[in-house]
């Protein structure tokens, strides 16, 4: 970290100078090509200034010419020298040889001499490089020189001709030039500059005379003025780079480094929380009245509104904290109430219990709970919250303390628990919560579980064969719903070894990545996987399957599972008796002799003993009278005592004869006139009244019924 | 169980000691049978009656059905045990007792 930031601020510090350096060479650059083009146009300009003057020169002095010579011998020597060219023969001529060339000897006469000083000393005084007069043959296109006022071996002797193009020699003939002149690199004088003017014209023949200006001086001046001219451009670029650029430094370039120094100093004090309340931007004394200015005055008011800023974010940040801590605690004690030490009940061999929750956020709706009500009588609930968070929680532990309060006050029937709570809550609910519950109580001494169901998910039983089923339970409508419910109590009978599962939709409604549900059929499949195993094992079981599915997708819901498992009343008492006699109705004081006796041994009082002599003659005498009719068969009766505090007795009734149910007889009703009485189901009406829990059960082929009384007086 | 009966013009009083269930509730029904006609003022003495079983109930509410268009019945005396059984089966409304 702290390496890449180094080579960060070194990167930063090279950036920082590179603006002057590009500035310099941008106007160098400039300047150079600007000096260029100045350059290229003053040359043209100087050119064309000195072709103008020395075309004239050129031109006054060929005009000139004809003047000073005089026409008698200026016209005698053309016809002289035009009478020989013609008369001789052109491959003579062709050969510019010595021999043609001195047939024009008799032309150097004094007088010749004498014209060709006039003419030289007309070439020296105007500056002239040659002035000579010439003869044009427009068949042959050759200029034949008459006299040329150049001595040495530049001297063209009469005769001596060359060629001319036709191109040239038509401009000869173009009146409509000012001054016409014609630049030619010549063998004579080399790069030449010519003018001419015509004497006269015969035939085929022109009689001109020619100025010429060697271009060499005009040149050699050019170059001269061109180097200084450079030179003198190039010092007032770097003189005007220099200032400009010390100029834009002052102006720009300072003003920004500064910016850029507050800012990396910013930086680096935001790192350090210490330093992170100084001003950098507010005294930056930039006055350059231009946008770099402005830009100084919205950075230092940005830099104001960031520390407004992340003032109040430290506030908020630290109100957040706060909250944070308080949910934790929050938390903390939700998951306190739900009772979570296991084994639960370590004195207990008679069932196994075991429940999770898994919070989805941090403070969730769901919870369990499971207690004693008595020695015989567990209660579970399962129950889940509309909504979530802190409103969910504390309605929660509403429900969850009602619900065990109502219940440990002996209530033994789930479905009136369930109103008197629905009823408390409904009084006061203005935020309209509502909790789906389940709520079972099981008797632990016979294994029958009466429960019921307030809108909550199905219960899964471990059935006879071992596998887990859903019981498909009649639902009543969530508590906190509606005032004045009924809710049903069913009765389930666990037989040793069978297990109980009861959830939360966080376990059904579990979603994988691609929204599909973890479902009813896979929630049974993961408890049917080892549908004996201890409880632990079984929401291990289904926890795994759960993850499985799910993976890395989002948990939504609180997952909340217990599992119970019945092992059994604590084997058969020590002190069971069994007497098995024929059914018959002389038989019943028999039979209740011998549970009387066992009564009598263990203080029963009297009027307890009374009203079990009751239920004896009323279940013996219908099992005498009902069971194998119209035969009579066996009959066994069972007594125990249960001496653990408050004492009880169970006696049960036990027949090989047809299934019959009573407690499925339905109770008469006793607010009818005597006219309207029957006098049916009377006896087993009187049973349920009078005994404190009565089950039955068809097993193997027998009616197994089953009652407890408590012997207290 | 046992039955004494003592019998005044039309006032008809049964002493019933003992248990009232399955076994005896017949002979008392035979007895209410043989000594009542439809006009009787049956008293039905309870004092030391133990308990009664639903086969008394059942007596009970069809002689009260018989007699009651032109007798009477009354029970006299029941006991706490008796009185509960009456209670909780709704007789209370039905029979007519003296304590």
């Amino acid at each position: 970290m702290a390496k890449k930031s180094v080579r960060k601020m070194n990167y930063l510090e090279r950036m920082s100078h590179s603006l002057p350096s590009k500035i310099f060479h941008a106007i160098v650059m400039f300047s150079i090509v600007l000096s260029l083009i100045a350059v290229a146009f003053g040359f043209y300009l100087y050119y064309h200034a000195s072709i103008k003057d020395n075309s004239k020169l050129a031109k006054n002095v060929a005009n000139t010419t004809h003047i000073v010579v005089s026409e008698e011998n200026l016209f005698r020597y053309i016809e002289d020298v035009q009478w020989i060219y013609d008369s001789t023969e052109e491959n003579v001529r062709k050969t510019l040889s010595d021999e043609y060339l001195s047939l024009y000897k008799h032309l150097d006469t004094i007088e010749f001499e004498n014209t060709k000083r006039i003419l030289h000393d007309l070439q020296r005084r105007n500056g002239v490089d040659a002035v000579y007069i010439g003869i044009y043959d427009k068949k042959l296109e050759r200029l034949i020189y008459v006299i040329d006022s150049e001595n040495g071996e530049n001297h063209r002797q009469p005769g001596y001709w060359e060629s001319v193009s036709a191109s040239e020699s038509r401009e000869y003939l173009d009146r409509s030039l000012d001054v016409p002149y014609k630049i030619e690199n010549s063998k004579r004088n080399g790069y030449t500059l010519r003018s001419w003017d015509i004497v006269s014209e015969k035939d085929n023949y022109l009689v001109l005379t020619y100025a010429d200006v060697s271009m060499a001086p005009i040149i050699e001046q050019g170059r001269k003025f061109l180097v200084q001219y450079l030179l003198m451009l190039l010092l007032v670029t770097v003189i005007m780079a220099v200032v400009i650029a010390n100029h834009m430094k002052k102006v720009v370039i300072n003003p920004i480094q500064k910016i850029n120094d507050a800012t990396r100093a910013y930086i680096a004090d935001r790192e350090n929380p210490e330093m992170a309340l100084e001003d950098h931007f507010k005294n930056l004394d930039i006055h350059t009245g231009d946008e770099i200015e402005s830009l100084a005055l919205i950075i230092a008011d940005m830099e104001r509104e960031i520390k407004k800023y992340v003032a109040n974010l430290t506030k908020v940040t630290s109100e957040k904290e706060k909250i944070s801590t308080e949910l934790n605690v929050a938390s903390q004690i939700q998951e306190g109430v739900l009772p979570n030490v296991f084994p639960a009940f370590p004195g207990r061999n008679d069932f196994d219990i075991y429940a999770t929750m898994n919070p989805a956020k941090e403070v969730g709706g769901d919870f369990y709970d499971y207690f004693l009500i008595d020695d015989d009588h567990l209660a579970l609930v399962i129950a889940d919250v509309s909504g979530k968070g802190i409103p969910a929680a504390l309605f929660m532990m509403a429900c969850k303390l009602m619900i065990s309060n109502v219940a440990t006050l002996g209530i033994e029937d789930p479905s009136i628990i369930l109103n008197k709570v629905n009823e408390a809550i409904c009084k006061n609910n203005p935020a309209e919560m509502f909790v789906t519950v389940w709520l079972g109580i099981m008797n632990l001494k016979t294994g029958l579980l009466k429960a019921a169901n307030a809108g909550h998910e199905y219960p899964c039983i471990a059935s006879k064969d071992g596998k887990f089923t859903m019981v498909k339970d009649k639902h009543g409508l969530v508590i906190g719903g509606m005032e004045g419910l009924n809710y049903k109590t069913y009765e389930l009978q666990l037989k040793e070894g069978d297990g109980l599962f009861v959830y939360t939709d966080g376990v059904t409604e579990a979603t994988n990545a691609n929204d599909e549900l973890f479902g009813n059929d896979r929630l049974l499949e993961a408890l049917n996987k080892d549908s004996k195993a201890n409880v632990t094992q079984m929401l291990d079981n289904v926890k795994m399957a759960i993850d499985t599915f799910v993976q890395d997708a989002p948990q939504f819901d609180d997952i909340t599972m217990l599992g119970f498992r019945y092992l059994g009343s604590n084997g058969e008492m020590s002190n069971m008796e069994e007497l098995t006699i024929e059914a018959t109705i002389d038989n019943i004081p028999t039979v209740t002799e011998f549970v009387d006796k066992k009564l009598e041994e263990h203080n029963c009082p009297l009027k307890t003993q009374t009203q079990i002599d009751i239920v004896i003659d009323e279940l013996f005498s219908n099992i005498a009278n009902y069971a194998y009719d119209p035969e009579t068969g066996p009959a066994t009766v069972r007594v125990e005592v249960d001496e653990s505090e408050p004492m009880a007795v169970y006696i049960t009734f036990i027949d090989g004869g047809k299934p019959y149910d009573p407690l499925k007889q339905e109770d008469p009703d006793t607010t009818l006139s005597a006219e309207e009485r029957s006098v049916g189901g009377l006896g087993i009406f009187l049973v349920k009244k009078t005994m404190d829990d009565i089950t039955y059960e068809y097993k193997d082929g027998k009616n197994i019924l089953r009652i407890k009384k408590h012997m207290q007086g | 169980m046992e039955v004494k009966v003592d019998q005044k013009d039309n006032l008809v009083t049964l002493i019933v000691e003992g248990r009232v269930d399955t076994t005896t509730a017949p002979d008392l029904e035979k007895s209410i049978q043989d000594n009542c006609k439809e006009d009787t003022n049956l008293v039905l003495d309870f004092t030391a009656v133990e308990y009664i079983s639903s086969a008394a109930l059942r007596v009970l509410l069809s002689t009260t059905k018989r007699l009651k268009e032109k007798g009477s019945m009354v029970i006299k005396n029941p006991n706490d045990v008796v009185m509960e059984i009456f209670e909780v089966t709704g007789f209370l409304d039905i029979l007519t007792i003296e304590r």
